[in-house]
């Protein structure tokens, strides 16, 4: 069916996008052997909505193959099948392969429907292999089956999709659309169009409701529909063709036993559907969730309230049944607390959250940036105001100052993100880089929901998977290795993220065999990057490695151990204003550990004037203010001025004669020096006073001006003025670069 | 006899326009037509306006009669369980072939 639906496409892919995500997440849990059945379902039901939206929009080389994928996932969750290893991987590399499919129909670019073709023909394979071969290890997942004699006993309550007509079990659906279903493109025509797949439908409309035609508010739905599925098939599989919509209509669905049908055969599957209830608890509890979840649907709770949901779920209504009807309806009630599916709970349709476009928050930031500008500009000229109606103006000044801090604070939280959103992306990495490199490792995170800015968040990612994978492939060692160390066999790759004082630490630590400084000095040497007879420090061994082109891999593999990595981690990192340290043992493990600022858009800074102009020094960059005796400057030829600072020769940058302003103090002892660092080195910056420590509102030069060497942005002041904001690595490289030329 | 009511993707997009439309052919007299052969797209909130424009014809004894119908809007309509609230010729009826 062609629905007019492209509008909705983009909340398709979000939520098509997520939902790959927590299946990648639950794929890499699963069990191979023992999966926990309502993962395998979580996993199954992923694959069936992309498929009932992708059909739905008429992508259908998407539609096609998360079909093939669906028979797969039903084959392993109805027991037929077991999860092997090859099969989890399959899984792992389809989610791989949808994602590709997904954003190439995104972007509207063509499908690499080669590499889609070669992993559906491998799913078919599987699928084809398995209903002709072994039984699946006798469903692992409901160790009752296996007692009992018949197989199907476990195929019946999942269902094959295609349900023989006359002894199948009928399903009463009623459904009444909400106001917006239509005009969130959930069309009833392409769900029960869905729902016609799983067995013979007959659909009834009912027009009652429906005004006439000039009172008829067009894009609402007015009828309603009283369905009957005659099939075999699951609940679940009913819920899903209205997965949807769920959040948009109201839902009865009720099983109608087979017993009514004329078929002798009719008492066979209605033994079956029972026996698992009855005689086998482990496959009860694989039906208890699918129960726990329909009531979780605040939809569908209105109409079904638990205890009927339970009662239609659990079936078998009849005499052989009674002890199963009282477990199979007392496992709803503890179940809900540890629901283990968000993105279900969110379909579920609690508006506890809305989508908003970055663009959006971005805006309300700059205004509310804006704000605080105008705030303290009105602040500025109410200390020169006087008189009694002053006094007020202030008080109100003062509140007005209060309030829009916490404004902004609560504008900059919208754009924090828990750092999980880039922590996700490791367990499948470190799976995939263990496997290849034949090495095992545990990936341990902690502090997943510690908050950091969007922007921060998203540049974060890259560095962090340089420095994962690092730790996998230098850091920990090969299993006979370890063990002949006495470790573990089992690498442990650690990454926790947590609050260090307005700042957030991210730290990678493995215990794996450490930095190996003789080696890393031995490589430096040979290069040329370090003196033969240079002594250095742990940190200054440490920092070799940030140079460009370093690795001491012996041989560059295509994970690591080309040199290119750690020189952009740092860059990167501290592009974002952070900074990276290591501390390692040799033998035991490595810790680095990266500080990054909360935010981007503000930052702490201490202004200071040279002449007439105001500049923001970043607090994070500075060491030290001070005031020099003439005494202690010295001139270098070709290195300008420079000063004792702790032992060091710092060179002295005169901010002035940088930017070209007529100074109050040219005297060095006249003014003062302010010590800050950028890119490990230090300078003395040359300024006439130092005004006051605040948080300025970050502009950017670039989208406001152009890049400028040594500003990192600019800000406007209480008093309408603009200060450019000093960026000290670009600052030092101009200086050095202005000393070489004088 | 009126001129015959020509549909061509009666879908919530084009929805307003088509209310308004068939609100208009409501005040004719007599019995109508419709083409509805080059229906390529059709959605619920399309079908739900025509059963109630169907339905609010026949109120005043007015006929209808499907002098085409393509096999989206028949396909359609027995999806929704609307067919004969429309007054769409039964499948035996070869609605979609004429022109």
């Amino acid at each position: 069916m062609d629905l007019d639906l492209a509008q909705f496409h983009s909340s398709f892919f979000e939520e098509s996008f997520e939902a790959l995500d927590g299946m990648e997440a639950a794929l890499l849990g699963l069990d191979v052997g023992a999966p926990d059945p309502e993962r395998v379902n979580g996993i199954f039901r992923v694959a069936h909505s992309i498929k009932g939206g992708a059909g739905m929009f008429g992508f259908k080389d998407v539609a096609s193959f998360t079909h093939t994928l669906e028979t797969l996932l039903d084959e392993l969750r109805s027991g037929r099948m077991a999860v092997t290893r090859d099969i989890s991987d399959k899984l792992l590399l389809s989610v791989d392969v949808m994602r590709a499919m997904l954003t190439s129909v995104q972007r509207k670019e063509p499908v690499d429907m080669q590499k889609v073709a070669d992993l559906q023909f491998d799913l078919e394979m599987i699928v084809a292999q398995g209903a002709g071969g072994a039984p699946a290890a006798a469903a692992p997942a409901a160790p009752a089956a296996t007692a009992s004699p018949a197989p199907a006993a476990a195929t019946a309550p999942a269902g094959g999709p295609a349900a023989e007509g006359s002894n199948a079990a009928r399903w009463a659906i009623e459904f009444r659309a909400l106001p917006e279903l239509l005009l969130r493109g959930n069309d009833p025509i392409a769900i029960f169009s869905s729902l016609a797949e799983l067995g013979k439908l007959t659909v009834v409309a009912n027009m009652q409701a429906v005004p006439r035609l000039r009172s008829i508010d067009a894009e609402r739905c007015y009828l309603t529909w009283t369905l009957e599925l005659e099939s075999d098939c699951a609940r679940d599989q009913v819920d899903a063709a209205f997965e949807w919509a769920a959040v948009d209509c109201e839902l009865t669905i009720k099983r109608v036993e087979a017993g009514a049908s004329s078929a002798p055969a009719a008492v066979a599957p209605a033994a079956v559907v029972e026996a698992p209830v009855v005689a086998a608890p482990p496959v009860q509890a694989a039906v208890a969730p699918k129960v726990v979840e329909a009531a979780a649907k605040p939809v569908e709770a209105a109409v079904a309230p638990p205890a009927s949901a339970a009662a239609s779920a659990a079936t078998a209504p009849d005499a052989t049944a009674p002890a199963a009807a009282a477990p199979a309806a007392a496992a709803p009630a503890p179940k809900p607390a540890d629901a283990k599916e968000p993105a279900k709970a969110a379909a579920g349709g609690e508006h506890s959250s809305i989508r908003v476009s970055i663009e959006k928050i971005d805006e309300l930031i700059n205004t509310v940036g804006e704000l605080v500008i105008t705030q303290a500009m009105l602040s500025e000229l109410g200390r020169k105001l006087d008189g009694s109606v002053a006094e007020q103006f202030r008080s109100g000044l003062n509140q007005l100052e209060r309030n829009m801090r916490e404004l902004q604070e609560s504008v900059m939280r919208v754009r924090m993100l828990p750092i999980s959103f880039t922590f996700s992306r490791f367990p499948r990495m470190v799976r995939d880089l263990a496997q290849r490199l034949g090495k095992q490792i545990e990936l341990k995170m902690t502090g997943e929901q510690t908050e950091l800015d969007k922007t921060v968040l998203e540049k974060i990612g890259d560095p962090l998977v340089h420095l994962v994978r690092n730790s996998i492939d230098h850091g920990i060692e090969a299993p006979d290795v370890r063990v002949k160390a006495g470790k573990s066999p089992t690498g442990i790759v650690h990454l926790d993220a947590c609050h260090r004082g307005g700042h957030i630490a991210v730290e990678i630590r493995d215990d794996g065999n450490g930095l190996d400084k003789s080696r890393i000095l031995a490589k430096a040497r040979s290069r040329g990057l370090v003196g033969q007879n240079d002594v250095l420090t742990d940190e200054q061994v440490h920092e070799l490695i940030f140079m460009p082109g370093f690795s001491t891999a012996e041989k560059t593999t295509d994970v690591s151990g080309r040199g290119v990595g750690m020189d952009v981690v740092r860059r990167n990192v501290k592009e974002l204003g952070g900074k990276i340290e290591i501390a390692s043992e040799l033998g035991k493990g490595s810790r680095f550990i990266i500080t990054l600022p909360l935010t981007l858009a503000i930052v702490d800074g201490q202004s200071v004037s040279v002449g007439s102009e105001t500049y923001i020094v970043p607090l994070t960059s500075i060491v030290e203010s001070l005031q020099l005796q003439p005494q202690s400057v010295n001139r270098l030829s070709g290195r300008g001025e420079v000063f004792s600072f702790r032992g060091d020769y710092l060179p002295i940058v005169r901010l002035h004669e940088l930017f070209g302003i007529e100074p109050r103090a040219t005297a060095l002892h006249e003014g003062l020096i302010v010590v800050a660092e950028g890119d490990g080195r230090r300078i003395g910056l040359f300024v006439d006073e130092l005004l006051g420590q605040q948080q300025v509102v970050i502009k950017s030069m670039e989208a406001n001006y152009g890049p400028v060497d040594g500003v990192a942005g600019a800000t406007i002041l209480g008093d309408g003025s603009v200060a450019l904001i000093l960026d000290l690595s670009g600052l030092i490289r101009v200086a050095a670069g202005t000393a070489r030329a004088a | 006899m009126s001129i015959a009511l020509v549909l061509t993707s009666p879908t919530i997009r084009t929805i307003t326009s088509l209310q308004t439309e068939l609100a208009e052919r409501l005040d004719e007299s007599g019995p109508l037509q419709i083409d509805a052969t080059a229906v390529d797209r059709v959605d619920t909130a399309g079908l739900q306006l025509l059963a109630a424009f169907v339905r609010d014809l026949r109120a005043e004894a007015r006929t209808v009669e499907w002098v085409g119908c393509s096999d989206a809007l028949q396909k359609a309509a027995r999806a929704l369980g609307l067919h004969s609230a429309l007054c769409l010729p039964g499948t035996t009826e070869p609605g979609s072939d004429k022109n």
